[in-house]
């Protein structure tokens, strides 16, 4: 609040809309700033979250709280295996990744970025990809690891074309390689799709693996990396 | 697409789709409520679907083996929850019908739910905000802050529908963030020394001594400013709530307002 009108306020100085004005503002003031104050404290207390950077939040309540909420997002999903009369974990996993795949495509952004320093092979491998011609942009990425093999964007999303395309083997091989080569970039992308990777190809221990370390990230895609590491588990 | 072949005969255990969905479709939707936490209604609306995406995959004149019809139809279920829970994940977590329970209650003055399902979401908006904005632990802190206090408003006044729940709050705390900074920005170019234009904040005195002229107030007058001016309720709504004309209304409210800074001129 301004002070002169604080002052006007007190000295009665304000016409009678500006008297309403100021108490509106006053009052809603008040019950802004009760509410902040409650939610403070609930914060502080039930989620271990303060506003000062000095005050260090216990890293196993953090984690901890975060585990839950993936377990509660994830749950409604897991239900519906247990509703399901014949249980099948193999091939709950198996849908799920298929079920992902369907309804997930992973942008390739090179398609938006214009393009004027981009490589025209990098661009029209990006434009086949988002147009889903995976033939197309397979081929093209194949030139492009060959000519560039410092890019290991290339192989990712060849591996992902490959993916798209239900070439598991050739999908492992370049999200492979774009792990053991990125180390910065994608992480915990390259494994959640070389988690659906091996789903796919019934090698479950590896997927289990990939989907641990994003689980343990609790970044990109963590609830889905739960929900599938549930159903491989189960 | 399902692509299974039908039974050759009609053995005792084969059914037609029809059949199958006659004999099932009341148990799968005590099942899906029973082992879930969807709403009756939600649980009906799924089953159904999934009756239906099934029958569009088998001719209805066939018999088919049961375990057949089960495990494709489990198929459809999981790919209908899957569907739902990625619209829930879109939505804080929230079905359509618990983002409808959630408005009624906010309307109600109860901020339960929306406390349990928001502030449980505060440090990821945080977060967000520090990653995408660079903003500092506490600017984000702030902003996440009045984003909710500013979304819970607007929730109150069906001004957000339900759909990307999750999506409009982000922005809306980037919004909040930006015009903050745009502000800071602004007074320290100019180098104003004296006071920075305020924001519509009570500081600390003000706020104690408003409250203390607040809890001075009779009931009535609490009751009346409060619906007025913070929850928006318009006089002629109050009027008819308290059973008296909107000239009365008017006239006791304008004393509220006067009381209350009596009060507060006191408490100064």
């Amino acid at each position: 609040m301004k002070m002169k009108q604080l002052r006007q306020y007190k000295n009665g100085e304000f016409t009678e809309k500006e008297l309403d004005d100021f108490t509106r503002k006053i009052i809603r003031a008040k019950f802004r700033k009760e509410k902040k104050n409650k939610w403070t404290q609930q914060l502080e207390k039930d989620h271990g979250i303060t506003r000062s950077e000095k005050k260090i939040i216990p890293e196993d309540r953090t984690i901890f709280g975060k585990y839950l909420i993936g377990i509660a997002a994830s749950i409604v999903f897991i239900m519906v295996a247990l509703f399901v009369l014949q249980k099948n974990p193999t091939s709950d996993g198996l849908v799920f990744a298929d079920n992902y795949l369907q309804e997930n495509k992973f942008p390739n952004a090179t398609a938006t970025k214009g393009g004027e320093d981009i490589s025209s092979l990098e661009l029209k491998m990006a434009e086949a990809y988002s147009k889903d011609n995976f033939s197309e942009a397979i081929e093209l990425g194949k030139q492009l690891v060959a000519l560039d093999q410092t890019n290991s964007k290339n192989s990712f999303f060849l591996g992902l074309c490959y993916l798209y395309q239900e070439d598991l083997q050739n999908a492992q091989k370049y999200l492979s390689q774009f792990k053991e080569i990125n180390k910065t970039e994608f992480q915990e992308e390259s494994r959640w799709f070389l988690a659906l990777t091996y789903t796919k190809q019934k090698d479950f221990e590896n997927a289990k693996l990939e989907l641990e370390y994003i689980v343990n990230q609790q970044e990109w895609e963590f609830k889905q990396a739960e929900a599938l590491l549930k159903y491989l588990n189960e | 697409m399902i692509s299974i072949t039908p039974t050759l005969g009609n053995n005792a255990n084969d059914l037609t789709v029809d059949q199958f969905e006659n004999l099932y479709f009341e148990e799968a939707i005590k099942k899906v409520v029973s082992e879930t936490s969807l709403s009756f209604e939600e649980a009906r609306r799924i089953t159904t679907h999934c009756f239906q995406e099934l029958k569009a995959g088998f001719p209805l004149k066939e018999y088919w083996k049961e375990k057949k019809l089960w495990k494709e139809f489990r198929k459809i279920v999981l790919r209908q929850q899957y569907k739902l829970q990625k619209r829930m994940d879109k939505n804080f977590g929230l079905s359509e019908t618990s983002f409808k329970v959630l408005l009624k209650e906010l309307k109600e003055d109860n901020d339960t739910l929306f406390e349990k399902i928001f502030l449980t979401h505060f440090k990821s908006c945080q977060v967000y905000l520090q990653r995408n904005y660079n903003a500092s632990s506490e600017d984000a802190y702030d902003a996440t802050m009045n984003t909710l206090i500013e979304f819970q408003e607007r929730l109150k006044a069906d001004k957000i529908t339900y759909g990307n729940l999750r999506f409009l709050f982000t922005r809306m705390a980037g919004q909040v963030y930006l015009k903050w900074i745009k502000k800071e920005n602004i007074t320290t170019a100019i180098g104003e020394l004296d006071i920075p234009e305020a924001k519509e904040e009570l500081d600390e005195e003000s706020f104690m001594i408003l409250n203390k002229a607040w809890d001075k107030l009779c009931g009535s007058c609490k009751d009346l400013l409060k619906s007025f001016y913070y929850e928006g309720t318009p006089l002629n709504q109050l009027a008819e709530n308290l059973d008296k004309s909107h000239a009365a209304v008017r006239k006791q409210k304008q004393r509220c307002v006067e009381k209350l800074r009596d009060l507060f001129i006191k408490n100064t």
